[in-house]
């Protein structure tokens, strides 16, 4: 429903389908909205902070990328939505339907 | 180094960008009124409100409005041409904004929000709207008090944005939040008191203006920030302030194309923007605004609202020492002769109650703050 939709319309709808791990919603991000490259994985990445932020998502298990699988070095978090993550959800579905 | 401690490196980092955000807003914001009160000296708008030909001011040469209608009041005349150079402002921000979302590959996201209208793009109205109130006000402010009265007006946003972020926002805001609303109460009754009583220079402008456009100012800022706060947490930050600015753009345009209809010469002196000295203020205005703004609205989800708003406070020193660097202390803070010391103490008093206030906003510990706004209880999955 919220493919070609605005890019965090579309984070919070395949949250709200399942929990997923940065390094697994990225790169199918990045596939549908043609953001290649390290600036596009950058890009979503801060994206999903900021649902993080806003209280959408929340952060859970954490393993450090040792083998440079998405990012060497860096945290890889697994995230789950809130219940207001799937309020918001809802109440967009709502506006735009 | 284990995974707790790259966690707390990262929160630190997050809440490190978000202020470094929140400085460089304020360092663009205090800038931008430089070009925003040099601009009032230049023939785009001396050309429409008239001037003094001699510095004795024995010859006054009226400008557009005076000539279409002579007995047009000097209030109107400040009012037409706020409106002018707001709705030029947000035109000039619109136009470097999408220079800077075209380099960053950010337009097909733009036109995925703006078509978006329930769900994305009328907060982003509403933000333009009531950005629109305020930046008008900052400049009826400047022109009938002081740019720097102008700036400091505006440092009472946060009160509204503080009280609106918790009933509206449901955001977290501490004791010592609403202390620091306080304390920025005080501040500007402060700053206020010092206009109130001396009723501002006299020849430069209307004082009630100027006070109605600096609780314009203080008002708008507050009201936008919440609205971008709400839109904010399912847009692109970019993609959104770049969206008010087309909004407010629109807005203005509309306005002054209604004002022209009524015959008001507003756009007479239009053409001066051809003009490489005026189109290089004008692109400075937008560049220092649009910039201002790309940090703030990126400082809200790292700092969230409040505090966003109140380490961008700093813009009103920033901006009252860029004024008297270049247009020197007396127009910088509105004074003459005869009420110098009223206003000098009541401002710089202001300012630093506001930045006393602003820094306990700013200075609270973060710790263990990954959400910015409560989780409801058993939310989690």
């Amino acid at each position: 429903m919220m493919e070609g939709q605005p890019i965090k319309f579309r984070i919070l709808e395949l949250f709200n389908e399942k929990d997923w791990w940065l390094q697994d919603i990225v790169p199918q991000l990045q596939e549908e909205y043609s953001l290649k490259g390290d600036y596009g994985r950058g890009m979503i990445t801060y994206d999903i902070v900021e649902l993080v932020s806003a209280g959408f998502l929340t952060e859970g298990e954490t393993v450090i990328d040792e083998e440079g699988k998405f990012w060497q070095g860096h945290l890889l978090h697994h995230y789950t939505i809130t219940g207001l993550g799937k309020e918001m959800y809802q109440t967009i579905v709502d506006r735009i339907s | 180094m284990d995974v707790e401690e790259l966690k707390k490196l990262d929160h630190k980092k997050k809440i490190r960008i978000g202020l470094l955000m929140g400085i460089l807003c304020a360092l663009y914001w205090g800038i931008w009124y430089a070009p925003g009160y040099a601009v009032w000296n230049m023939d785009i708008l001396t050309g429409l409100t008239g001037y003094w030909l001699d510095p004795e001011q024995t010859i006054w040469i009226p400008g557009a409005f005076e000539i279409h209608n002579p007995d047009i009041s000097g209030d109107l005349i400040n009012i037409y041409s706020c409106i002018f150079l707001t709705g030029l402002n947000a035109i000039f921000c619109a136009l470097v904004l999408f220079i800077w979302n075209g380099g960053l590959r950010k337009l097909p996201e733009f036109k995925r929000e703006l078509v978006q209208v329930k769900g994305a793009s009328k907060y982003f109205m509403m933000a333009g709207l009531c950005g629109a109130c305020a930046v008008s006000g900052t400049y009826l402010a400047s022109f009938n008090l002081s740019p720097g009265f102008a700036a400091i007006a505006g440092l009472l946003y946060p009160i509204i944005g503080t009280i609106m972020s918790v009933l509206y926002l449901k955001q977290k805001v501490s004791k010592r939040g609403y202390l620091a609303v306080v304390v920025l109460l005080v501040g500007g009754i402060t700053l206020y008191s010092g206009s109130i009583i001396t009723g501002g220079v006299e020849g430069s402008g209307n004082a009630t203006i100027g006070i109605i456009g600096g609780i314009m100012a203080a008002v708008g800022w507050g009201f936008e920030g919440v609205c971008a706060g709400k839109a904010l947490d399912f847009c692109e930050p970019d993609i959104g302030l770049h969206l008010r600015f087309c909004f407010e753009a629109i807005f203005w345009i509309i306005v002054m194309v209604v004002i022209a209809c009524t015959g008001t010469p507003i756009f007479d002196t239009i053409g001066e923007l051809l003009d490489p000295a005026t189109l290089f203020v004008f692109i400075l205005l937008g560049l220092s605004f649009a910039w201002c703004y790309v940090t703030w609205y990126k400082s809200f989800p790292l700092l969230g609202v409040a505090r966003g708003q109140a380490v961008g406070s700093l813009y009103a020193a920033c901006a009252v020492i860029f004024l008297c660097i270049f247009f020197g202390p007396a127009s910088a803070l509105g004074y003459d002769d005869s009420n110098m010391l009223i206003i000098v103490g009541t401002t710089i008093l202001g300012l630093i109650i506001c930045l006393v206030g602003s820094f306990l906003l700013a200075s609270e510990d973060t710790e263990g703050m990954v959400s910015l706004r409560e989780q409801k209880g058993g939310d989690e999955r």
